[in-house]
């Protein structure tokens, strides 16, 4: 068994080792302006910028990153192409750095009433968030309500997730909306939450890259917004990060469980079992467990297996209070009707607020 | 002859007589830029607070700023002590560290210095306080007539009573007595209180001032943080922009604000459950006034890195926040911003106050317009976000400085990190103090210092600010604490092709005792607090506008500024009428009357005084 373990940690490890080497050019552009960390990349952006080579993506991110440190100037005219990319960056610094919102109108192509609105590049989510929010800059809150919520169903949790919903709630409150304001004001503040702790994960991270709290609290924001790919991430990072083979148990198992619901069922069993093996008793690695088992639906074995995570004294910590839920349900389904309301009065008990059987679709 | 009408609320009498008179003054927008020339070559406001005896050092801890009660800076009140009818001077003052609090014996007093009533200062000796001080407000607390004053502090907070005050002879004689300790007498929490701004307003209408103290966050001297926040390694490293920085506000413990009711006797009780919804919050600026116009005082607290509050009351003094509803809790886009000073005034003179609130450096210095269904942002079509961008904003004002009749707008601006000055920051940590004309051109126009020895013209970082006429002039003057660096005392000589009026409002001359009852009629407070007055003036083509200014004490940052109301008139050579609303709910319509007049009007006896302004 030690053997086993031995390999699939080395194999984990050699498969790929981002740590191991710089972040590349883009990402550190990226991050620094996405975390504010402008001063550590201005030298890397003006050098990106000099280079006639550099790929438009590259000249974007390096511009955003100077015009926030005040190089006004000099970013606009590294990124003065026509691609999507780069006007989207000029849009973003005529709108947040020179409060022009009607220049970031005209780069995205925007269009509003009479007409429908529309953006020059239709599948572009940060076009039509930035062309909501120039027009909100602008006083026309109603005018960017579309552009907002179109920006948000292609991608929910773009950077700008969280202006956009707070937008939506000023139009809700600009109109007199009384049902739906007080609805994307929740939103809004859950949005605002999650991005701002998802930031100060980042940061964690990137200031701690060998510690693994920091990367299990950021798979951990996305996989409460059911994205178990970019929750993935951060964990096979780390563990790909490690010089010499070693174990983080809530790594492996979180990996595991990410694994799970991109539906590598093989994968996630390998996974979870070399977490199961380095801590047999761990209540975590044990639902997931569970859930692997009711994938496969293996009902005896995940009934076992929840039924020792809920009996165990651990049980009654936040993130286990779904397997309470699972474990009801499970009983319901198989008829256990008693023994299913007792389970389910336990889950409500410690917190939990979703019915005994699942509302029908 | 005044005219005393009595409305159970003034608002459905007088705010509609203002519509009616700005509407019939075609008040409606579409005015068009006209700076005079003139104005651009007159000098400013020159900086002589040396030359006019005002010496004042402020010290706020170390120059590296390791915590952040260092960051802060003081505050500075106007007020007039002796009832000689000037304004003198009271600043706020820290210590060389925040170690120092852990030694009783280094705390230190409050500075005070009286105006001759020309605008020169003799500094007097303290009220014997000991501390590190922040705020001051002041008002007629115990209503004997004159001023007294409020001192806010990190761990405790007192009220000094004017007492021997009235003799004109013999200013000197006046004293600040220690009256009341405004720190909870019980409190659980391990860290001191640590209160930064402190307005006075009439809660409940009774005549009585009352008192809102603002509260900042826990820090505990014996346990400074410092490098990073929170249990490692999920620990938040305390770095601005990447360049390590002193810790807070986010991670540390936010304190609660305070609402305290008024005796009449100089002391307070806690009615701190009549703001409905209160959490604790990183309050900094605080600033009454009457937010949704029904003739009741309302209360905006800029928070920092947190929603603003606005309570608005309910006519009995029990308030709800109404600043989410309102549109002035968060910024643009739904950020929390670092709320510092606020002011209002009526920028756009469509007889509603307008709101301006500053903030951190990379947010900009928010601008809303009052009006009937809550606050409009006019942030952006002013251009405010493009100009504030880079500056981190203290004190604030909405004033009419040069006296063409239209606000501007003066922002102390000041970065709270030396590392400010690192290579890319987009900012600086000295700043100046920076001001925009609001009209009538209908975008901001940064007003460039005009010399060298213009209060606008050093880098150095300003926090408090206070404005009011020092040489009675009729021109209003700013004073300005520079962290860390003596204190700037603008002297305004400008607009000199334009004519002025000064109004100072008055409640009834009578002492006002039982606040509590809750039967009692509405009273305006005897020092005037809360009343409105607004201006009607005739342009040289014979069009009519109206000019509405509060009377309010607590403005900008931890601040407190004078109880007269500076008009400018433009070019016109007289005033066409007064329309006075007191908070007892009184209208009084007064006839117009020449221009460069100080004006003293009392509630129910008219006008009790008119001089002309002193040669400055």
């Amino acid at each position: 068994m030690k053997l086993y373990l031995t390999c699939v940690l080395w194999a984990l490890t050699f498969a790929s080792n981002p740590l191991d080497k710089p972040s590349s050019t883009l990402q550190q552009l990226r991050s620094a302006y996405e975390l504010d960390l402008i001063p550590a990349a201005t030298a890397l952006a003006r050098t990106t910028l000099a280079d006639p080579q550099a790929a438009p993506e590259l000249r974007a991110a390096a511009a955003l990153v100077l015009a926030q440190s005040g190089a006004l100037d000099t970013a606009r005219r590294g990124c003065a192409g026509d691609t999507l990319v780069e006007r989207l960056a000029r849009a973003r610094i005529a709108l947040e750095q020179e409060d022009d919102p009607q220049t970031a109108l005209r780069l995205l192509g925007a269009a509003t009433a009479p007409r429908e609105p529309s953006v020059r590049d239709a599948d572009s989510a940060e076009a039509w968030l930035l062309c909501g929010r120039a027009l909100g800059r602008a006083g026309s809150l109603q005018a960017a309500e579309p552009f907002l919520t179109r920006g948000l169903e292609l991608d929910r949790h773009h950077l700008d997730a969280p202006k956009a919903h707070a937008l939506l709630l000023s139009a809700a409150l600009e109109r007199g909306d009384t049902r739906l304001a007080p609805l994307r004001a929740e939103t809004a503040r859950q949005v605002a939450q999650w991005h701002a702790l998802w930031k100060a994960r980042r940061l964690q991270a990137l200031r701690r890259p060998a510690e693994p709290l920091p990367r299990i609290g950021l798979a951990e924001l996305w996989l409460a917004v059911n994205e178990p790919q970019r929750a993935l991430e951060p964990l096979e990072d780390w563990l790909a990060g490690v010089d010499q083979p070693r174990s983080d148990v809530r790594v492996l198992a979180l990996s595991g469980e990410c694994l799970r619901r991109l539906g590598q069922r093989a994968a996630a069993r390998e996974r979870l079992e070399v977490a199961r093996a380095l801590e047999p008793k761990r209540s975590e690695t044990r639902y997931f467990q569970a859930l692997l088992a009711l994938d496969a639906n293996d009902l005896s074995l995940a009934k076992s297996e929840l039924e020792a995570v809920c009996s165990d004294p651990a049980a009654v910590d936040g993130r286990l209070l779904r397997a309470h839920l699972d474990l009801a349900r499970l009983l319901w389904d198989t008829g256990a009707h008693e023994d299913a309301r007792t389970r389910h009065a336990r889950y409500r008990e410690l917190g939990g607020n979703e019915p005994l059987t699942p509302a029908p679709r | 002859m005044a005219t005393v009408t009595t409305a159970p609320r003034w608002f459905s009498s007088a705010r509609l007589a203002a519509l009616l008179l700005l509407g019939g003054a075609g008040l409606t927008g579409g005015c068009t830029p006209n700076v005079p020339a003139q104005a651009q070559s007159e000098p400013d406001l020159h900086d002589e607070a040396r030359a006019r005896g005002v010496d004042y050092i402020n010290c706020s801890g170390s120059a590296s700023k390791d915590y952040i009660l260092e960051a802060n800076g003081a505050g500075v009140a106007l007020f007039d002590l002796g009832a000689d009818g000037d304004l003198d001077l009271a600043f706020a003052q820290g210590l060389a560290r925040t170690q120092d609090l852990l030694d009783p014996a280094l705390g230190t007093d409050i500075v005070l210095y009286e105006n001759d009533g020309r605008g020169y200062f003799r500094r007097l000796p303290g009220p014997g306080l000991r501390g590190w001080w922040t705020g001051l407000v002041s008002g007629d607390l115990d209503n004997d007539g004159d001023d007294d004053l409020v001192v806010g502090g990190f761990g405790s907070s007192v009220v000094l009573l004017q007492e021997q005050a009235g003799d004109q002879a013999a200013p000197e004689s006046a004293v600040l007595v220690r009256a009341t300790e405004l720190t909870p007498p019980s409190t659980t929490q391990t860290a001191p209180p640590w209160t930064t701004s402190l307005a006075v307003l009439d809660a409940n209408r009774d005549g009585v001032l009352d008192l809102y103290v603002t509260q900042y966050l826990d820090l505990d001297p014996r346990r400074l943080p410092q490098g990073s926040l929170g249990k490692a390694p999920l620990d938040v490293p305390c770095e601005w922009k990447g360049a390590a920085v002193y810790c807070g506000p986010l991670g540390l413990n936010a304190q609660t604000d305070r609402l305290l009711l008024g005796r009449g006797d100089g002391s307070f009780v806690n009615a701190s459950e009549r703001l409905q919804g209160l959490v604790p919050a990183f309050g900094l600026g605080v600033h009454a006034f009457d937010a949704d116009q029904d003739g009741d005082d309302d209360i905006f607290v800029a928070n920092d890195s947190q929603p603003n509050f606005l309570w608005i009351n309910d006519g009995t003094g029990t308030f709800v926040d109404g600043a989410l509803a309102l549109g002035v809790a968060y910024g643009a886009e739904g950020r929390a911003q670092a709320g510092m000073g606020v002011a209002s005034g009526d920028v756009n003179r469509d007889g509603a106050l307008d709101l301006v609130v500053t903030n951190f450096s990379d947010e900009p210095t928010e601008m809303y317009a009052g009006g009937a269904r809550g606050f409009t942002r006019l942030t952006h079509r002013y251009a405010l976000g493009r100009e504030t961008r880079a500056l981190l904003s203290w004190g604030c004002h909405l004033l009419d400085f040069d006296g063409d009749g239209w606000l501007e707008l003066v922002s102390v601006n000041g970065h709270v990190y030396p590392q400010a000055d690192l290579p890319d920051t987009g900012t600086r940590y000295g700043q100046p103090v920076t001001r925009w004309a609001l009209g009538p051109q209908p975008k901001a126009v940064l007003l460039p210092p005009r010399a060298k020895d213009s209060i606008f013209a050093p880098a150095v970082g300003g926090r408090g600010s206070a404005v009011g006429d020092l040489n009675q002039d009729g021109r209003p003057d700013l004073v300005v604490v520079r962290i860390d660096a003596p204190a700037s005392v603008g002297m305004n000589t400008e607009g000199t092709m334009h004519a002025r009026l000064s109004v100072r409002l008055l409640g009834p001359d009578q002492p006002v005792t039982n606040s509590q009852s809750g039967n009692t009629p509405r009273r305006t407070p005897r020092d005037g607090s809360g009343a409105t007055c607004i201006v009607v003036v005739k342009d040289t083509a014979g069009a009519e506008h109206a000019l509405l200014a509060e009377t309010r004490r607590a403005v900008g940052f931890q601040s407190s500024s004078t109880p007269w109301l500076h008009f400018g008139l433009g070019t016109s050579t007289r005033y066409e009428s007064l329309i006075i609303r007191w908070p007892s709910g009184a209208v009084e319509r007064l006839p117009g009357g020449p221009a460069n007049r100080a004006l003293t009007v009392r509630e129910g006896s008219g006008i009790l005084d008119t001089r002309p302004f002193q040669a400055p």
